[in-house]
């Protein structure tokens, strides 16, 4: 079945590109498309763009057209591409025409399936392409095209190879307890250490890939009255949280995201915390409590005029910054970074009447994640970070066990460790470690 | 004279051996042929049964009532067991054994075994029709009639030895090789390859001097092969070890040029696990040394087995460079050292039950199939003497998987990876191995023989109560608490808990093992040793235990789906080339099997998930949308985690 879709985005702009992929993609080409140099047959030389006309049923357009032949194609099918004029009436005429003609529209993500499915792609390398048309700001976009290109499985490759040493290492001993002398032993408790020392990094980078994936959970809390919702309307430029002078105005939990250079921010502004009879306020309070314990950071929001109080204990734990408020109000108390304070990881002086101060905490929140960026490190796919965790578990387990488990024990949490890692790498193959003993240590009768 | 049988085995070897018994037990009239009935059981390289993975082997082929175990129980000269330090899954049951006797040994229960035939003769055609076989032909021109025949030539089909320029047509030590069996495989359509494997030098053991050597004793503390054998073997004979030099090394490297490995004169693929002694010299340069075992191959022979040296080296040479060993300075060859080439088969064209996939009634076993080893060859004889048996009965046939036994790994190894150079056993392979182990073999698998009505009565019950005192050991051992005031931590002389602790977790400790508690529970002594062995592993490693039993647990769904024969993955769309012949070629039985086939990657395992529910979708009528909802990349969520 030949599936189609617009490859573009769905909007105006300089050109659109339709895209079909399938074993017939170019008797369909051929029934919509005609081309001076195409008249004698319809035989396109794949990679070549052929400049025609395509009849799209009620108008028509000249239009490039190129052919990639399968398995030498995206998808690993026969791939047609049509190249129009932007607009999003003639890409959607043309694409119902190819579906007249016999295609079929495709489904999200279809091509990169069928690339997968056709042994194009390795499964990392097809949740990347699937994690970049989902990616909704450019860090997740980024994080997504360094998947693509094999980042990770690189980085765990080594972690891997690192294992699989330490695996026939001591298998060789286990096999040959006759000819293998034990100083295969000792190098592996090392070997563990190292390994683990290296999945550190991926085990960090999992909650910055998150944050890259899905945008950072930033929640405000504070007590009533302090100017949380005058802040999160200055942060997002808009007045979405009713404001008034009244203490305890914000009663439910409003979110709201935005991207602050190139880092999607999802805010939740919360219920100002104070004791109340109000059963709807004593509600809102609760819920404020329950958005602080999923937050990725807790913007702990003081007045400037009243200060004094300290964050509820939901916020224990967790990345956490104090914003001063109000800063127009109080003379000696500016705007912009302050001295780093007991309890907090930064502190920042605002007005959110004014404005002055937000940048620079915008700045701040959207640098947590680029912290991560920095390093490299980022696991956004939750397959993978299920990966990278079983196998920090169980090489836990196996350091663990090391003193007192015997070697085939040990091993029995190694190998786990090691096959854990091949889901990102694809590669799990047991008969590699049996002939890997054989090339490296001079075993056998 | 009787011509028509049940079923014909084709060698006397330890695969014809147990194929031959089995199937007779099983109350088959079976015709045991062999080339010379000097070569009953004859162990053609090493004076030894057992080893890494090849004693769990043994056990399996005893719980199962196979017997290589028993025979061998009555041969032992030595008895150790290997890895004691390294944990209950590789503890491994290794034994010196007297050549002779075990083929005396042999040659007599296969004498007094009841519808069992042992004949002299070669075979040198196989009677085929319709895809059936039919019997065999001898080289005298008898005809016997069969509708199973089991093929265990070993390492005797047109086989030739080779030292240096020398070479002749031969089975090994001089017995004689099978010379026209091969052209009739080939016209039954078997895949015909070419393997190679050694042996090293006899030497004269009064020529050895020991004194300069390391004595390697034997254990008398340790139970035998067989779960039938009582007591232990208090006298026993030592090895030797001793090592080569830089003199050996140099020697070799000078004369290479005339070692048949390097110049040519052998085209036979060999193991990579069993190397000759030049092999180990080029190969591993910056080695030292290499160590050799001096091994004795009987009780009433001066004749020494030089374990690690083998070679196929001119004789002149091998003179030469054994003498530059400590101990063998002026040591006499009775036997030299050679190679052996011989034909064999490709293991991907059987089934899991060792018949060949497209001929009825005919199957292999042993080296034949492209593995070493006597402990490999028995388990197959036995499963392939099973299964040809059950054929004849008309019921299903018997297939171990690999979480159930080593024989399960090896024969899924073969006949699902197939072998590039003789297949040799190791725990490396068994994935599962924690669980396989050697102390539980007939708790895993004489259940099995029972119904299958191979394993005796006394068998079962020896089982069935050793079941029992496993449990109950067990059960006491979680519910017996020693309090401080115990006197077990002061006769150790270490500190007691606070609180106590129960029997199991002071043995889950390094420090206890459960010879150490006999004093002080009653229970205990009930059990048999056997049984206190089982009990205390499963309570010390309790915890791999349960990690094992969940991977076995995972493996399962993808080793219960099948995959029809009929299946023609040339044309499933997505899978890559080389997965559609391979698995065209294999046809494997389960999902599972298909994932373990070279060259078939995760990919292509996903591609044949998604093609097997669009199958299923379809015959039940689902629409294409809901079939392609079925197969969504996995993991892709979007939840967050």
């Amino acid at each position: 079945m030949v599936i189609a879709a617009i490859s573009t985005a769905v909007q105006t702009g300089g050109i659109a590109v339709i895209r079909l992929s399938g074993e017939q993609s170019l008797d369909i080409a051929a029934r919509l498309f005609t081309a001076k140099k195409l008249k004698d047959g319809f035989k396109p030389d794949p990679g070549y763009m052929y400049l025609g006309t395509i009849d799209a049923g009620g108008f028509c357009d000249k239009c490039y057209m190129v052919y990639f032949r399968g398995p030498a194609s995206f998808t690993g099918e026969d791939v047609v591409e049509f190249h129009l004029h932007g607009g999003v009436r003639l890409a959607q005429g043309v694409l119902d025409a190819c579906c007249a003609a016999g295609a079929r529209p495709a489904e999200r993500g279809e091509f990169t399936k069928r690339a997968f499915l056709n042994g194009k792609l390795a499964l990392a390398d097809a949740e990347g392409v699937i994690d970049m048309i989902n990616a909704d700001s450019r860090a997740a976009l980024s994080a997504a095209y360094r998947l693509m290109e094999g980042e990770l499985s690189a980085k765990v490759r080594i972690i891997q190879d690192l294992l699989f040493d330490t695996v026939t290492g001591l298998e060789a001993t286990l096999d040959y307890p006759d000819e293998m002398e034990d100083e295969q032993l000792p190098s592996a408790y090392g070997r563990i250490l190292q390994a683990l020392e290296m999945l550190e990094p991926l085990i960090k980078g999992q909650s910055y890939g998150q944050m890259a994936k899905y945008g950072i959970n930033a929640v405000l809390t504070g007590r009533t009255n302090v100017g949380k919702s005058s802040l999160m309307n200055k942060m997002l430029g808009s007045q979405r949280a009713i404001v008034t002078e009244k203490a305890g105005t914000t009663r439910d939990v409003i979110t709201e995201s935005l991207e602050h250079n190139g880092v999607k921010i999802n805010l939740a502004d919360t219920a100002g915390i104070r004791e109340s009879a109000d059963e709807i306020e004593q509600e809102g309070v609760k819920r404020a409590k329950n958005a602080l314990s999923s937050a990725d950071l807790v913007i702990f929001v003081q007045a400037a005029d009243d200060m004094g109080d300290s964050p509820v204990e939901q916020c224990a734990g967790k990345r956490i910054i104090k914003v001063i408020n109000k800063t127009d109000l109080v003379k000696g108390i500016k705007p912009g970074r302050k001295e780093k304070e007991e309890g907090f990881d930064a502190v920042f002086g605002v007005s959110a009447l004014t404005g002055e101060g937000v940048e620079e905490v915008l700045d701040y929140v959207a640098g947590l994640f680029t912290q991560g960026e920095g390093s490299g490190e980022i696991v956004t796919n939750v397959r993978h970070a299920d990966a990278i965790r079983k196998a920090y578990e169980r090489l836990k387990e196996a350091r663990d066990g090391f003193a007192s488990a015997p070697t085939d024990c040990v091993l029995v949490d190694v190998r786990a460790a090691w096959t854990c890692l091949g889901e990102i790498t694809g590669n799990t193959a047991s008969e590699d470690i049996v002939n890997a003993i054989f090339q490296r240590f001079c075993v056998g009768k | 004279m009787e011509k028509v049988f049940d079923a014909i085995v084709i060698g006397a070897g330890h695969a014809g051996i147990e194929s031959g018994l089995a199937l007779a037990r099983k109350g088959h009239r079976t015709l045991l042929l062999t080339l010379n009935l000097e070569g009953v059981g004859f162990m053609a390289c090493n004076p030894a049964i057992g080893g890494t993975a090849k004693g769990h082997l043994v056990r399996e082929i005893d719980a199962l009532g196979g017997q290589m175990a028993v025979t061998a129980d009555r041969t032992l000269l030595q008895l150790r067991m290997l890895n004691s330090g390294k944990g209950p899954a590789v503890h491994s049951l290794r034994g010196q054994s007297d050549k002779a006797v075990y083929h005396r040994e042999m040659k007599k229960v296969l004498e007094s075994q009841k519808n069992l035939c042992l004949t002299e003769g070669e075979v040198t055609e196989l009677i085929t029709e319709g895809g059936k076989v039919k019997g065999v032909v001898t080289s005298m021109g008898i005809r016997y009639y069969a509708p199973a025949v089991v093929i265990a030539s070993g390492v005797y089909l047109d086989s030739r030895i080779i030292i240096g320029d020398y070479s002749a047509k031969s089975g090994p030590a001089g017995f004689p090789y099978a010379k026209n069996l091969t052209g009739s495989l080939l016209d039954a359509g078997l895949e015909i390859r070419r393997f190679k494997t050694g042996t090293p030098a006899r030497i004269d053991g009064r020529t050895i001097d020991y004194s300069v050597m390391e004595i390697q004793e034997g254990d008398t503390t340790i139970d035998k092969f067989s779960f039938l054998s009582k007591g232990k073997l208090l006298k026993q004979t030592p090895c030797y070890l001793t090592y080569t030099n830089e003199r050996t090394h140099e020697i070799i490297r000078k004369n290479l040029h005339r070692a048949p490995l390097y110049n040519g004169g052998i085209n036979g693929v060999g193991p990579r696990y069993c190397p000759s002694i030049e092999d180990k010299v080029m190969r591993f340069a910056d080695k030292e040394r290499h160590q050799l075992f001096v091994e004795p191959e009987g009780a009433h022979t001066n004749e020494k087995y030089i374990q690690g040296m083998s070679s196929s080296l001119p004789y002149d040479v091998q003179i030469e460079m054994y003498r530059t060993v400590k101990g063998l300075e002026h040591c006499r060859f009775m036997r030299f050292a050679y190679a052996i080439e011989y034909d064999c088969i490709n293991p991907l064209q059987l089934l899991p039950t060792y018949k060949v996939k497209h001929i009825e009634g005919l199957y292999t076993a042993g080296q034949i199939n492209g593995s070493s080893g006597y402990e490999e060859a028995a388990a197959q004889g036995l499963i392939a003497g099973i299964n040809a048996a059950l054929y004849l009965e008309g019921k299903e046939p018997y297939i171990l998987t690999r979480d159930r036994a080593y024989i399960g790994v090896l024969t899924d190894d073969l006949v699902t990876k197939g072998t590039n150079e003789p297949y040799r056993m190791m725990t490396a392979r068994a994935e599962h191995r924690l669980y396989l182990r050697q102390d539980n073999a007939d708790l895993r698998l004489t259940e099995d023989g029972y119904r299958l009505g191979l394993a005796s009565e006394k068998r079962y019950k020896n089982m069935l109560s050793k079941r029992e005192e496993v449990n109950k050991v067990i059960a006491v051992a979680a519910a017996r608490r020693f309090t401080s005031a115990d006197s077990i931590y002061r006769d150790k002389g270490i500190e007691a808990p606070a609180n106590g602790k129960s029997m199991a977790e002071l043995l889950k400790r390094t420090d206890f093992c459960i010879k150490d508690f006999l004093p002080y529970v009653a229970e205990l002594r009930d059990a048999g040793e056997r049984a206190l062995n089982t009990a205390e592993v499963e309570i010390k490693y309790e915890g791999y235990l349960k990690k094992a039993e969940t991977a076995i647990k995972e493996q399962k769904r993808m080793e219960e789906t099948p995959l029809s024969a009929d299946i023609d993955y040339l044309g499933i769309n997505g899978l890559r080339l080389e997965a559609r012949q391979k698995l065209q070629k294999i046809k494997p039985l389960t999902l599972a099997q298909a994932a373990r086939i070279s060259g078939v990657s995760p990919a292509d395992v996903s591609v044949l998930i998604v093609w097997l529910q669009r199958e299923k979708d379809r015959s039940v009528g689902k629409s294409a949308k809901e079939i392609e909802r079925n197969f969504e990349i996995p993991g892709n969520g979007n939840e967050r985690a």
